[in-house]
């Protein structure tokens, strides 16, 4: 695992179009990557209001859209509180995900104060 | 076109309330199938396909049986494809999923088999087993699902399956998927083991489009080189033929019919993963091989007319396991056979060695020269070494629970070292000597005999029938421990008997009986 992209919690401003972060996956790479995993979290006991809160999508060199959205709200699984969203690409078992450009696009349904994390495996 | 699983797509998430899935390149007329995990009380909602394909009503959802998370799987037969085409999975509220998207292609046009599905849910732990409920057609793809609802990291496993899985228990509600091409109509097991309590497990056949059975990966040369190679899946046949030269087949992942190289020259068949049907390297002459065969379900066969047939490294032969051969024929290594392992030679070399478990028969034949069987672990039926003139072997048998046999008409029969033999354990020569030694329990019969030469059985652990050595010759008994009933003869035909260990009454009107009927 390696840290692509790492943002401090920082407010986001509900707006149409999205917030965007720009990447290339270079070609050869020794490690190729495997799978791409997005998180999106809140400080603890700062919970997102309840609803919708965003929407996020990637498009790859080809074209191909891949994507998550999420809501707001105190999230508890197995009965921990969870202060964070995230989600993770594969394509095909142990295939990388091609070369070249990336886009990642962040929809805001709700201001939000949020941190960014995307990493690559 | 053969019935093949090219892309399982994963995705996870976290806290989601959808997720869609990496774009991938399916053909048009593949089965799709949607698989995906949740919390117990959240609605999964029918996939929504780049590629507009509905489809329609789950199949089955299944609680992992704690009441905490459940999975649900959608089929879509003869759907379109293309580029780009990715699956969104959405719930009724926040979840954590674990979701696959799996293209089968090659399928029928109604490929989804029904009566082939079970499902259910386990509070038993590992493992969790669903086997599937019999297939309509012989042709079809296995796809076996389980979900549980265990924390920490887990490893899914299911023999004789492809796994696809995910492991983070802490981030999500994982499971797995194992696929599985066969060429069968019966129950296929699925046995899924994870360090987990509660579990559910889905199975169920796609079907193979008609025809796809007779669809063939085959390599010809009149002369020179003929290869099949890298065919990770071959559900028809995989065969490699030369008039001369060489016929080559290699790295095949698995073949559900028939994989062969046949050549003048030289066959060879090798890395086969899994060939459920027949997997042979035949030549005319030359030597024909196969070899690090995964699993051989039905036969496994390398013969040459003249020169060698070698079978090794089988992981398990369930029917038959065969090296013929004019010249040397070889079967070695053999995981599991457990029906038939024979090593045939008209002439010459035939051997049988280092088999694990045989179920039925092992056998060594050769017309001239020399047959073995050895280190045999279990030969639950017989385990034979016989040829017309030479030497015929079967030694280290561990368990041979009917019947080891060394026999031959002319030179040494010997059988050693059986640790178990319950029935009969015997060695015969017409002529030369006969020996059976070490046996340790022998519950049957243990017999040498020769018509000519020395007869002798010597060391057996504990006899509870009958221990004898026949000979025209020399027969001998000696050191048995423990002989229970009834007989225990040294019968001397025509000159010497010695060295008995153990006598009862009965065998002085044994023995007197048949001199009686020599005379």
């Amino acid at each position: 695992m390696t840290i692509f992209l790492s943002r401090a919690s920082q407010q986001y401003a509900a707006r149409q179009n999205p917030y965007t972060v720009n990447a290339t996956i270079p070609a050869g790479l020794a490690n190729p990557v495997r799978g791409i995993k997005v998180t999106i979290s809140h400080a603890a006991g700062a919970p997102w209001p309840a609803g919708p809160i965003g929407e996020v999508s990637l498009t790859g060199p080809d074209g191909r859209l891949q994507g998550f959205s999420f809501s707001g709200g105190q999230e508890v699984f197995r009965g921990v509180q969870v202060n964070s969203r995230s989600c993770m690409w594969e394509i095909q078992e142990g295939e990388p995900f091609p070369a070249g450009a990336y886009a990642m696009a962040f929809k805001v349904l709700q201001t939000v104060t949020a941190a960014v994390l995307i990493e690559r495996f | 076109m053969a019935i093949t699983v090219p892309n399982v797509v994963k995705i996870t998430g976290s806290g989601v309330t959808s997720v869609t899935t990496s774009g991938v390149t399916t053909t048009t007329g593949g089965t799709f199938v949607a698989w995906t995990t949740a919390d117990d009380g959240v609605t999964i909602n029918k996939p929504t396909d780049s590629k507009s394909n509905d489809y329609g009503t789950a199949k089955v959802t299944v609680s992992t049986g704690g009441g905490t998370s459940k999975q649900t799987v959608y089929v879509k037969e003869n759907g379109a494809g293309g580029a780009g085409h990715t699956l969104q999975f959405t719930y009724g509220a926040a979840t954590y999923p674990t979701a696959f998207f799996i293209e089968c292609a090659g399928a029928a046009t109604a490929s989804y088999d029904s009566g082939s599905l079970t499902s259910g849910a386990s509070a038993s732990g590992s493992p969790f087993n669903r086997n599937s409920g019999g297939q309509a057609q012989a042709a079809n793809a296995i796809l076996t699902f389980i979900a549980t609802d265990a924390g920490g990291t887990l490893t899914y496993a299911n023999s004789g399956y492809t796994v696809s899985s995910e492991s983070d228990g802490n981030n999500y509600w994982t499971g797995a998927v194992g696929r599985q091409i066969v060429n069968t109509t019966s129950a296929v097991t699925s046995s899924w083991t994870v360090s987990a309590s509660n579990g559910g497990t889905i199975t169920f056949a796609i079907k193979e489009a008609t025809g796809g059975g007779a669809t063939t990966t085959t390599a010809t040369a009149a002369a020179g080189a003929a290869t099949v190679s890298g065919a990770a899946q071959s559900t028809a046949a995989a065969s490699g033929t030369a008039a001369a030269g060489a016929a080559t087949v290699s790295s095949v992942g698995k073949s559900t019919a028939a994989t062969g190289g046949s050549a003048a020259g030289a066959a060879t068949v090798s890395a086969v993963g899994r060939s459920t049907a027949v997997t042979t390297g035949a030549t005319a002459a030359g030597a024909a091989t196969v070899s690090a065969v995964g699993a051989a379900v039905t036969g496994t066969t390398a013969s040459a007319a003249s020169g060698a047939a070698t079978v090794s490294g089988v992981g398990a032969a369930t029917t038959r396991t065969a090296g013929q051969a004019a010249g040397a024929s070889t079967v070695s290594g053999v995981g599991a056979s457990s029906a038939v392992t024979t090593a045939t030679a008209a002439a010459g070399t035939s051997t049988v060695s280092a088999i694990s478990g045989s179920g039925s028969g092992v056998t060594a034949v050769a017309a001239v020269g020399v047959a073995t069987v050895s280190a045999a672990g279990a030969a639950t039926a017989a385990s034979t070494a016989t040829q017309a003139a030479g030497a015929s072997t079967v030694t280290a048998a561990a368990a041979s629970t009917a019947k080891a046999t060394g026999s031959t008409s002319a030179g040494a029969a010997t059988v050693s070292a059986t640790a178990t033999a319950i029935k009969a354990t015997s060695a015969v020569s017409a002529a030369g000597s006969a020996v059976v030694s070490a046996a340790a329990l022998a519950t049957a019969m243990v017999d040498a005999i020769a018509s000519a030469g020395a007869a002798v059985v010597n060391a057996i652990g504990s006899s509870i029938a009958a221990t004898s050595g026949l000979a025209q010759g020399l027969a001998t008994v000696s050191a048995t421990t423990g002989d229970v009933s009834p007989v225990v003869l040294g019968s001397l035909i025509g000159r010497t008997r010695q060295a008995f260990g153990i006598r009862e009454s009965r065998q002085t009107a044994t023995r007197t009986r048949v001199q009686t009927s020599r005379r």
